[in-house]
């Protein structure tokens, strides 16, 4: 079955830019789902699993960090890792994202290779690249 | 903190944004005289936390099409989407934005509004922009300008 | 190991397993070393300029000395001895803050820019680099093992690996305001 990515950002572009990103990482075969906002993106992953969520922290309806909070609240759901890619690059930021059970953090702008090394490290042994 | 302080970061804040995800060279304020006629395209994204405010962006047309090209790693001949364009010019402001207030210490746990595209006749703020910016020939040599407006409570 | 120079604006591709590519002197140029361990091919190109718009005569007598035109055809020529897209390591070095000819100062960065474009629209990403600051660099790429290695001056050689972080040179290029 193929690796299944789900990307969550308001905006359409950064939403390709990321999807690029990780098929030059290794990952082509992978199978890319796509929300606009956290509410979005929690009716994909309450209707078919994921691999891995990259997320925003700034969206309409229902942030990133909400989006967080509701996975890790969710026993079906807190076992998915979370990669939050962010404009957000301070300090606390990151520390809060962290403790609420995103597993990894990119802050935007971003190489496509400090993306890729993220995906490694939080996918280890999952990752196909 | 003082105004000109935070244009210093503002600057900065753009040069990494470009310089990283849009691979543009950027130089100081365009020389005197340099031709700014044509068209621009502008965005203006809102901030709130410590402290509030707007973060204006003015590009000329033809460097926003470079960049977004350079961008969404499109072909230099195929033309993109006006949709597609104004999706990147509204991710610029949005990253240069919060590229500065990453900067700031005081501005953590900031909150930034949805980005937003400025129609043509919608006029920049009427001052001078805070910053000027020249592009390299990398980026069509065109001129980024950029306004930031702060609640006067903030400073 | 024969050593198989690449000089300034020059390009080297080879499938002899006991050579190695050097090239000297990196200032404000930059090198780049593609590897593929299964075709055993591996390719060094060291480029001087970022764009050949600027002198389109001299691009046509030497592409190797941009960017834009050197990179492609580096890659061609990979492709050409069996190397494939995916399979390619790709290291950077160079690109750093000189007095260069044209009294410049910001050439390396421009050249390091172009280079990021060009791979980026490729769809190749880079998997190491040792990039800016003000030191000149010398690099070798071994083309049996594809190892890759790299000397700043009075510095001890170092190797830069096919994964781990991408590093920049110790100096940030200045800014541009």
């Amino acid at each position: 079955m193929a690796f299944r990515v789900l990307i969550v950002d308001d905006s359409p572009v950064m939403r390709a830019l990321i999807r690029r990103v990780i098929v030059l990482s290794g990952l082509e075969g992978a199978a890319f789902l796509e929300a606009s906002d956290g509410r979005e993106a929690l009716d994909v992953l309450r209707a078919q699993s994921v691999d891995v969520v990259l997320t925003d922290i700034n969206m309409p309806s229902m942030d990133g960090e909400q989006l967080v909070r509701c996975l890790h609240a969710d026993a079906a759901l807190k076992s998915v890792p979370i990669i939050v890619v962010s404009t957000d690059g301070t300090e606390s930021r990151m520390r809060q994202m962290l403790s609420l059970g995103a597993r990894g953090y990119v802050k935007k702008p971003f190489m496509p290779e400090t993306l890729r090394q993220e995906l490694e490290r939080v996918l280890g042994g999952a990752y196909a690249g | 903190m003082p105004d000109s302080e935070w244009h210093g970061l503002l600057a900065a804040a753009a040069a990494e944004v470009l310089e990283t995800m849009f691979f543009a060279s950027v130089y100081g304020p365009p020389q005197a005289g340099a031709d700014r006629a044509g068209p621009r395209m502008a965005a203006r994204v809102g901030f709130a936390g410590t402290p509030n405010g707007v973060l204006t962006l003015s590009i000329s047309t033809p460097a926003m099409r470079a960049l977004a090209a350079n961008f969404l790693a499109s072909d230099d001949g195929d033309p993109l989407p006006v949709s597609q364009l104004e999706g990147v010019i509204c991710e610029l402001a949005n990253m240069i934005c919060g590229a500065l207030l990453s900067q700031v210490k005081a501005a953590e746990l900031f909150r930034l509004t949805s980005p937003e595209l400025l129609p043509d006749d919608a006029p920049c703020p009427p001052f001078q922009p805070h910053i000027s910016l020249a592009l390299g020939e990398d980026a069509g040599d065109g001129t980024i300008d950029l306004w930031l407006d702060l609640e006067p409570h903030a400073h | 190991m024969a050593n198989l120079i690449v000089g300034i604006a020059d390009c080297q591709v080879s499938k002899s397993r006991d050579q190695v590519l050097v090239t000297y002197a990196l200032g404000s140029c930059i090198a780049v070393a593609i590897h593929d361990a299964v075709a055993g091919v591996g390719g060094m190109l060291h480029y001087m300029l970022p764009e050949s718009a600027i002198s389109p005569a001299k691009a046509c007598q030497n592409p190797y000395m941009f960017a834009d035109t050197g990179v492609p055809l580096l890659f061609r020529r990979a492709y050409e001895c069996g190397a494939e897209k995916r399979r390619l390591v790709v290291r950077v070095a160079g690109g750093a803050q000189v007095m260069d000819r044209e009294g410049v100062f910001n050439i390396g960065k421009r050249n390091y820019l172009a280079l990021r474009k060009i791979l980026w629209k490729a769809g190749v990403l880079v998997q190491a680099e040792d990039v800016g600051g003000n030191a000149s660099r010398t690099v070798r790429l071994e083309v049996g093992s594809g190892r890759f290695w790299l000397r700043g001056p009075g510095s001890e050689e170092r190797e830069m690996g096919p994964s781990g972080s991408a590093a920049k040179g110790v100096n940030a290029w200045p800014s541009a305001s």
